[in-house]
């Protein structure tokens, strides 16, 4: 029964007389990485939005290790184990990478800002280093490249020691060579467990990471199933191409 | 002129004070709380009320001060401006209103007649031929020890990093996990705190009046658009370009135009840098 | 629970401050019951949050309470009603426009400050309501009353005296006092920059100088909203005079104060209208000790007369808060009361005014000292009770119509103005803390400078 780490049902989103997301429902499997397809303006970010509390939805539930977070302000579903990353990088614009990075530690309390440990900038290093950050550790935002932004924001992300990562776009902008090293790091952090959603246009670079994918089309649900399947899936040629 | 350097020196760091703890919520918060300066002139009553009239020793009426300028502070916040953080205009207004109300209450506890705190340190010190009270220089070594501190506090701890964090990017802090609400109430209990020892300092350096948040308020202001809204460092620098101002002002030229330069300089600020000379 | 808990506080606090707003709007609503017949209407306009506005707003209270409970006015009740001036002029004009047109009172008292009563003087003129005027002295009121006489201004009668005449007395205080006892010859003029301030200091720049033989060595004009005294002060100190003639009245405190913290190493004297409040001492942190000021009698350190000591002792069992003891106000504004309520019985009611200020003019009360309807031998050195305050109102023809009558040869008893000075320690609140150390035959203490004024500062004869 438990085998659902996250469930999103019959979510629902207008902005005024535009409904963006639509009775949308899917889940994630325990262990799953689950892909997140639909053309241009089809509502995944707002998904994004919804599952981080971002945004509140009309109606619609999500469920997350069994509990109703759906009023959940977002630092909550945060420490309860969901992080994202944005499309748009959103890094600290005054503060070097591994100090952005630490932020996403810090303990949640008055008393813990003397006492309670944030993560030590050696570890936090690590997490850096892990995502390919290591020589732009001091550095600012201003000094780095998209690339080297959308592995803050994947870094920032993980910090939080998160179940489950949203990824918004996170191959937009980077090198061939980039996306591989990406590509392989996200698949090492699969198998120690780490569940993710991904939103990419790049199908190449998504194809090896996902076991399955759900297709979003004007907001609303139309396919599921694993990826060489979903590609093939007539109405969801006709949502790409048509 | 060493009168000017002496006593501007004195008066800007008072200033600083007074405009740090108004400057924090604006930066973490985005909305101004202009019953910060209501905080100030109730904490300079409380000392009073302590010390003087109920007899207590001296480190009695700061506590009491500080404790009912946090309480005031925490109280508006949690009662009242939490619900509008996302509307500064209705926390503008409404903190006006309270600074108003706190004005009233306590002209009816303490009526509307000028009150004399006595100095917490007693004596004049003559410094390049200038005579200084040691009491205003007593209160400007304490401004100085709180900017520290609240420094010190905003740069070295993990709250002072979220409060920073919050201050650059609201929903970057929360998907870092920070929680805004803690933040916040935590700058808005730091910020009654400065105003409750700026309260006490400020009242025995000028008295004790309800109307006493007036200036405060507008000097605050004026710092805070001069330093650039949020920035502690502009707040600081905006604060001496203020209090020198007004002092070469009132010794040079006539003590009537007191608040004048201050004003000044900041429509000239609006006008050619509107984000503040620190702002970002 | 601990959020709910402080939410909980805030809502609470919020509460609290909201109440404190309202009850006190709440407070000034009850009504009186209806008289059987229709009651006289007294209104009462100052400001209702300053010392000065209390003072007389109480007294004025008191007195119609006993009027009352004496049977009333030509057999009909009075009845309070009041109206807050605060100390903006334009406020004083709209609560001089409702007493006269929301409650058509019959009579007014006011405890206004200067710039207030002027700014209703032309409303008097219009509406011609009997008015009695507390606590301004200004010149300017007498002026109108004098020149607008017919017009309405004989309405207008001020139960002390006038700028002009206690003037007299300042000059007589420097002569006696500071020249001739003292021997000094030199001062600057210290005063707040006021319209109160600069005429007094004019006042005395022509008068007190040239009629003492003092030469006033420089002057020093203050901003009220001035907080930091040390730069005044040391022009002041620069000039090196004998002494400092200080003149202030709205924002006396912090002056006070910064020469005390400052230990200015120079006698000060002059016009200080907080210093001649009971609450001086408090308001001053207990830094008070050894300052003196100059007003209109009656005053806090004076010895009282039966009437007057009657009228303390129900001020005093009625009102627990501040001021603590009535401003010279409050006493002229309970004799005035009955002034007006006396004429009014001659005349037969407020109506018609030239009937009624006739009987006005006629006013002419003594309060003996020893309240001494018979002559008690062992009372007073002259070997009869002594005329301790006197009343009587200046006619149309003088001067300074409707203000009262000065008498500097001591016959009538009352005296423009009095010295008065705090003691170094506080004893009582009341009791023996200030003395009066001017004129000669009112001085029940002996001047003491304050310890930091040097040997040679003090007395050069
Ligand atoms: N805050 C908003 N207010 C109004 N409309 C919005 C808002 N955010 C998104 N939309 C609209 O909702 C629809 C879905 O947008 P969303 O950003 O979720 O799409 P997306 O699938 O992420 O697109 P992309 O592939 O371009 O990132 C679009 O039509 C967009 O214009
Ligand atoms: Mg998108």
């Amino acid at each position: 029964m438990a085998t659902k780490l996250i469930e999103i049902k019959g979510l629902t989103k207008k902005f005024g007389g535009l409904v963006a997301v639509n009775d949308f429902s899917f889940h994630v499997e325990k262990g799953e990485a689950l892909g997140l397809m639909g053309p241009n303006g089809s509502g995944k970010t707002t998904v994004f939005n919804l599952v981080m509390g971002d945004l509140k939805p009309d109606s619609g539930e999500i469920i997350f290790e069994g509990k109703d977070i759906t009023n959940y302000p977002t630092y909550q579903r945060v420490k309860a184990g969901i992080a994202r990353t944005y499309q748009v990088p959103r890094p600290f614009q005054e503060l070097p990478v591994i100090e952005d990075i630490q932020m996403s530690t810090i303990p949640d309390s008055i008393m813990g800002s003397f006492r309670g440990r944030a993560m030590p900038l050696e570890k936090v290093a690590k997490i850096g280093e892990d995502v390919g950050l290591k020589e732009h550790l001091s550095m600012y935002p201003r000094e780095l490249t998209m690339g080297d932004l959308r592995r803050v924001e994947l870094a920032k992300a993980l910090a939080t020691n998160p179940k489950i990562v949203l990824l918004d776009e996170i191959f937009a902008g980077l090198t061939v060579a980039e996306i591989g090293e990406l590509d392989t790091l996200l698949q090492q952090r699969r198998k120690k467990g780490l569940n993710f959603i991904v939103v990419s246009h790049d199908l190449k670079a998504l194809a090896p990471l996902v076991d399955r994918v759900v297709v979003i089309h004007f907001g609303e649900f139309i396919a599921e199933g694993p990826f060489d399947k979903i590609v093939n899936d007539e109405r969801v040629k006709a949502a790409y191409f048509g | 002129m060493e009168q000017i350097l002496i006593q501007g020196a004195l008066l800007s760091g008072l200033y600083a004070l007074i405009a740090m703890g108004f400057t924090m919520i604006f930066g973490v918060g985005r909305v101004l709380n202009l019953a910060h300066a209501g905080y100030v002139m109730v904490a300079g009553y409380s000392y009073f009320w302590a010390t003087y009239m109920m007899g207590l020793p001296i480190v009695a009426g700061f506590a009491i001060a500080i404790a009912v300028s946090t309480g005031l502070a925490v109280g508006t916040y949690l009662g009242w401006v939490r619900r509008f953080l996302n509307d500064p205009t209705i926390v503008f207004v409404s903190t006006f209103i309270f600074a108003l109300i706190l004005e009233h209450v306590m002209t009816l506890a303490f009526f509307r007649e000028n009150i004399n705190v006595p100095p917490i340190v007693v004596g004049m010190t003559q410094v390049m031929g200038c005579p200084v009270s040691n009491n205003l220089v007593a209160a400007v070594i304490a401004s100085w020890a709180c900017i520290g501190a609240v420094l010190f506090f905003v740069r070295k701890t993990h709250m002072g990093r979220a409060m920073r964090a919050l201050a650059m990017d609201r929903r970057g802090a929360i998907i870092s996990g920070i929680n805004p609400d803690m933040v916040n109430l935590t700058t808005w209990a730091i910020s009654g705190a400065l105003a409750g020892v700026a309260g006490v300092f400020w009242g025995s350096y000028t008295f004790l009046v309800p109307s006493l948040w007036v200036l405060p308020l507008i000097m605050s202001f004026a710092i805070v658009v001069i330093g650039g809204l949020g920035s502690i460092e502009g707040t600081l620098a905006a604060a001496h370009i203020v209090g020198f101002m007004e002092t070469a002002t009132v010794l040079a030229i006539n003590d009537k135009l007191r608040s004048v330069p201050g004003l000044v300089i900041m429509i000239i600020v609006l006008l050619a840098r509107p984000k503040g000379l620190f702002g970002r | 629970m601990k959020k709910k808990g402080l939410q909980k506080l805030g809502v609470l606090i919020s509460v609290v401050l909201a109440l404190a707003i309202v009850l006190p709007l709440a407070g000034g609503c009850t009504a009186g019951a209806p008289a059987p017949e229709e009651p006289w209407k007294c209104g009462y306009i100052g400001a209702l949050a300053t010392d000065v506005g209390r003072s007389s707003q109480r007294t004025t209270q008191i007195a119609i309470d006993e009027i009352n409970a004496a049977g009333g006015l030509l057999g009909r009740q009075i009845e309070y009603v009041e109206a807050d001036s605060t100390e903006e002029p334009l406020e004083g004009v709209k609560a001089y426009e409702y007493l006269a047109e929301h409650h058509k009172v019959d009579f007014i008292v006011s405890g206004c400050i200067d710039d207030v009563s002027l700014g209703w003087m032309p409303r008097l003129l219009e509406y011609k309501i009997p008015t009695l005027d507390t606590w301004t002295s200004a010149i300017r009121c007498i002026e109108i009353v004098h020149d607008d006489y017919e017009a309405g201004g004989k309405a207008y009668f001020m139960p002390h005296m006038n700028d002009y005449d206690q003037g007299a007395e300042y000059v007589a205080f420097a002569n006696d006092l500071l020249a001739a006892e003292m021997g000094w010859d030199t001062m600057v003029l210290y005063y707040e920059d006021t319209a109160y301030g600069c005429g007094v200091a004019e006042w005395v720049r022509d008068e007190i100088g040239p009629g003492a033989g003092i030469e006033t060595l420089g002057e020093v004009c203050y901003d009220i909203g001035t907080f930091d005294f040390t730069p005044v002060y040391s022009k002041i100190v620069a000039y090196d005079p004998d002494f400092i003639f200080h003149i202030c009245s709205v924002n006396c405190v912090p002056p006070s104060a910064a020469y005390v913290e400052m230990e200015i190493p120079i006698p000060i004297f002059g016009v200080n209208v907080a210093a001649c409040s009971a609450e001086f001492w408090d308001d001053m942190g207990g830094m008070a000790g050894g300052f003196n000021a100059t007003m209109p009698p009656p005053t806090i350190g004076l010895e009282w007369d039966p009437v007057s000591q009657a009228l303390i002792d129900k001020y005093k069992a009625r009102w627990t808060d501040r001021p603590i003891f009535p401003h010279f106000n409050g006493f002229n504004a309970y004799q005035g009361i009955y002034h007006m309520v006396e004429a009014a019985e001659r005349a037969g009611g407020f109506e018609p005014l030239d009937k009624w200020v006739k009987e006005m003019e006629k006013t002419d009360q003594i309060l003996w000292r020893y309240g001494g309807h018979e002559r008690r031998d062992d009372l007073s050195p002259t070997g009869q009770d002594i005329k301790w305050q006197y009343y009587m109102y200046y006619g149309p023809d003088h001067d300074y119509t409707h203000s009262c009558v000065l008498d500097q040869t001591g016959e009538h008893g009352r005296p423009g103005g009095m010295v008065m000075q705090w003691k170094l320690e506080k004893q009582d609140p009341l009791e023996a803390t200030v003395g009066i150390i001017h004129p000669e035959r009112w001085r029940n203490t002996e001047f003491v400078f304050v310890p930091w004024i040097p040997e040679e500062k003090r007395i050069q004869k």
